[in-house]
């Protein structure tokens, strides 16, 4: 196990790698203070850049992206009382409370410090169940990891947001698009309709940028810049220090707000808007005046942010060990590592351990570097958040179209992405879950190996293995439990006889 | 609920059958090849009429909001839409002039439709440029095309 951690170190220790988080964590930063924009709509845009990196610089660039996207948001949260991102919501309450009666630099303070501890945290707790998680997935041959594939699609459909049946049609959507093209299997294109553009099938970063990004940027331009008046740009560096110290007061609240964060992003599917809810919630109920909460409570600082890091570390568990992503962040995250050429799921872990403990220790880097950063440019970056979304849409337009091309340098692919964007508004707009279509389309291939495996080993009754069954139950058991509670609350509604 | 999603629901039921069919009777694909897509297929099929018999039980919610009215709402559709359509205007400036010049022209034409300042489009058009030249073609070495109509 030291010898793993020697070569994960030594893989980090790299000038590539080491570039690639200093220009990541700037980028995440700004990607997060940016209202609107989103972590997920970020990653995609950034999505194209890592094509035809190496495997470890790429995969560092993304992670320290996606570790650092909260900590920039928690800024837009507190001082202009807009979640940078959706996970940042929970700050707004406290955070945009204390700013109002000019304490926004100990809210500052106490949100860049609470980030950070969280972050280090998540990295811990990944750490320490990477090589247990090891043990547990060699149990896993061919008929469990195609059912796990299957579970992490119901699982986004059953906990993420809308109608289970909506998040179901689109993971099934996203797996049905991954058909056209070569089959994997035999070679032989299917639906290509002598289009030669298809004989690939659709290209993950086209689907991308148009799911997630295009929608984005069409809401962007809508939106009108923060006013000064809103504004509290006031940080004074002994509030900030201030902020910080009360982190290490509250340092009980948060670890267990960080360990709430890890939990809940271990769990596939639910998603990071849940952790920080939760912790806040958790930390209301411990607070000794939860009657200060929403008014400028530290503690509703300090709580929300330390679980949103921390989740970043309890979701790359299931992501990297399972091929199940935590998040839809984690879902876009998954595509990365297919166009570095490397497949997360149970094989992974035995095959690249080294690379999944250098993501940690890039987890733990970006947070600590984002914290150092923030706290030196935080006066000057939130003004970012004042430019116009009318200048921001076309801007981030440019990024989409040209990265679009850079991919493969064909001009379809550049069409694709408004096909795809076209698909993405209406989703959105529906109410259908788009990381389930975008996880359907990343696991279809190893769906339709593994099920050709499992077929061919094991004869139509491979799910009869133990392993296999459990994993089938656990599956059939969310995807009935809408009707099973349904069933008991109308049990116990019904009146005695 | 919309009759926008009803829509939606028949248009990948439909879409996906026809795909399907091709499979089947065009392209004839052996079991081997459409085994995955046809099950596939059926169970999109059956989520979709699920949904839309829950759609049809539950009636459709109106598309306009109680307060607006109907000649306002078509006004900031019709508005919302040109916007739409003036920002995706980016793909026929990048097939018919080039991604430097198209983006740069974009961004600029954009901004100043937008009631903003002639230094303000100036400096997102410098900004454009130097995201496309800089970044992508100097750093990243990407070869976009330069030249008006280069996808031809």
């Amino acid at each position: 196990m030291l010898e793993m951690f020697a070569h994960g170190l030594q893989l980090v220790l790299t000038s590539d790698v080491l570039l690639a988080v200093l220009i990541a964590v700037p980028v995440g930063l700004l990607a997060g203070i940016l209202p609107g924009l989103g972590g997920i709509a970020a990653l995609a845009l950034l999505l194209p850049f890592i094509y035809g990196m190496e495997a470890m610089t790429g995969l560092a660039f993304l992670v320290a992206v996606h570790a650092v996207i909260y900590t920039g948001g928690s800024m837009s949260a507190v001082l202009l009382g807009i979640p940078g991102a959706p996970p940042n919501a929970a700050t707004v309450a406290d955070g945009y409370s204390m700013c109002r009666r000019g304490y926004a630099g100990v809210a500052v303070g106490a949100a860049l410090t609470a980030s950070g501890v969280g972050g280090l945290i998540g990295f811990v707790v990944l750490v320490a169940l990477l090589p247990f998680v090891q043990g547990v997935v060699t149990l896993f041959g061919s008929p469990e990891t195609f059912l796990l594939s299957l579970l992490g699609i119901s699982c986004i459909a059953i906990l993420g947001r809308g109608a289970m049946v909506k998040g179901l049609i689109a993971g099934g959507l996203g797996i049905f698009l991954a058909m056209f093209g070569y089959q994997r299997i035999s070679g032989v294109p299917r639906f290509w309709f002598d289009i030669d553009y298809l004989l690939d099938g659709f290209r993950l970063v086209p689907l991308v940028l148009g799911l997630f990004a295009i929608p984005e940027v069409l809401s962007l331009s809508g939106r009108r810049k923060a006013t000064r008046d809103e504004a509290q740009t006031g940080l004074e560096w002994a509030q900030i220090r201030t902020g910080a110290q009360e982190v290490i007061k509250h340092h009980w609240l948060c670890l267990r707000s960080a360990l709430i964060g890890v939990v809940v992003g271990i769990v596939p599917g639910i998603g990071g808007e849940t952790a920080p809810f939760v912790a806040y919630a958790a930390a209301r109920q411990n607070s000794v005046q939860p009657d200060t909460f929403g008014a400028g409570a530290i503690e509703g600082v300090i709580a929300p942010e330390s679980s949103n890091n921390a989740k970043e570390g309890g979701a790359l568990v299931t992501t990297l060990a399972l091929g199940i992503p935590g998040s839809a962040g984690m879902a876009v995250l998954l595509g990365g590592f297919l166009l570095v050429g490397l497949e997360p799921g149970p094989d992974f872990l035995t095959e690249h351990m080294d690379i999944a403990i250098g993501l940690a220790m890039v987890l733990a880097l970006a947070n600590v570097l984002a914290v150092i950063f923030m706290l030196g440019m935080s006066k000057w970056l939130i003004r970012i958040a004042w430019v116009d979304g009318d200048i921001l849409a076309p801007l981030l337009l440019v990024l989409v179209v040209a990265g679009a091309y850079a991919t493969n340098n064909n001009p379809v692919d550049v069409l694709m992405v408004f096909v795809f964007g076209a698909l993405g508004w209406i989703l959105r707009e529906l109410g259908y879950n788009r990381a389930a279509l975008l996880l359907g389309f990343v696991l279809a291939a190893s769906i339709e190996t593994y099920l050709h495996i499992s077929l061919q080993a094991y004869g139509a009754w491979f799910f009869l293995r133990p392993v296999s069954l459990i994993i089938l139950a656990i599956m059939l058991l969310g995807l009935c439990w809408p009707l099973l509670r349904r069933l008991i609350s109308q049990c116990r509604a019904s009146p005695r006889p | 609920m919309s009759k926008g999603e009803l829509y939606f629901l028949l248009s990948v039921s439909g879409a996906v059958s026809a795909v399907l069919c091709s499979g089947v009777f065009y392209f004839d694909y052996s079991l081997q090849i459409l085994l995955l897509p046809l099950a596939l297929g059926v169970v999109i099929c059956l989520l979709c009429f699920a949904r839309i018999s829950i759609l049809l039980a539950n009636g459709f919610t109106g598309d306009l909001e109680p307060a607006t009215t109907p000649a306002s709402a078509n006004a900031y559709r019709k508005h919302q839409a040109l916007r739409t359509l003036s920002l995706l205007s980016v793909l026929p400036a990048v097939m018919l002039l080039g991604y430097p010049l198209g983006l740069t022209l974009y961004v600029f034409t954009y901004v100043k439709l937008r009631e903003h300042s002639w230094l303000t489009a100036s400096s997102c058009a410098l900004v454009c440029l130097g995201l496309v030249y800089v970044l992508f073609m100097a750093i990243l070495k990407v070869p976009l095309p330069v030249k008006p109509l280069g996808w031809l």
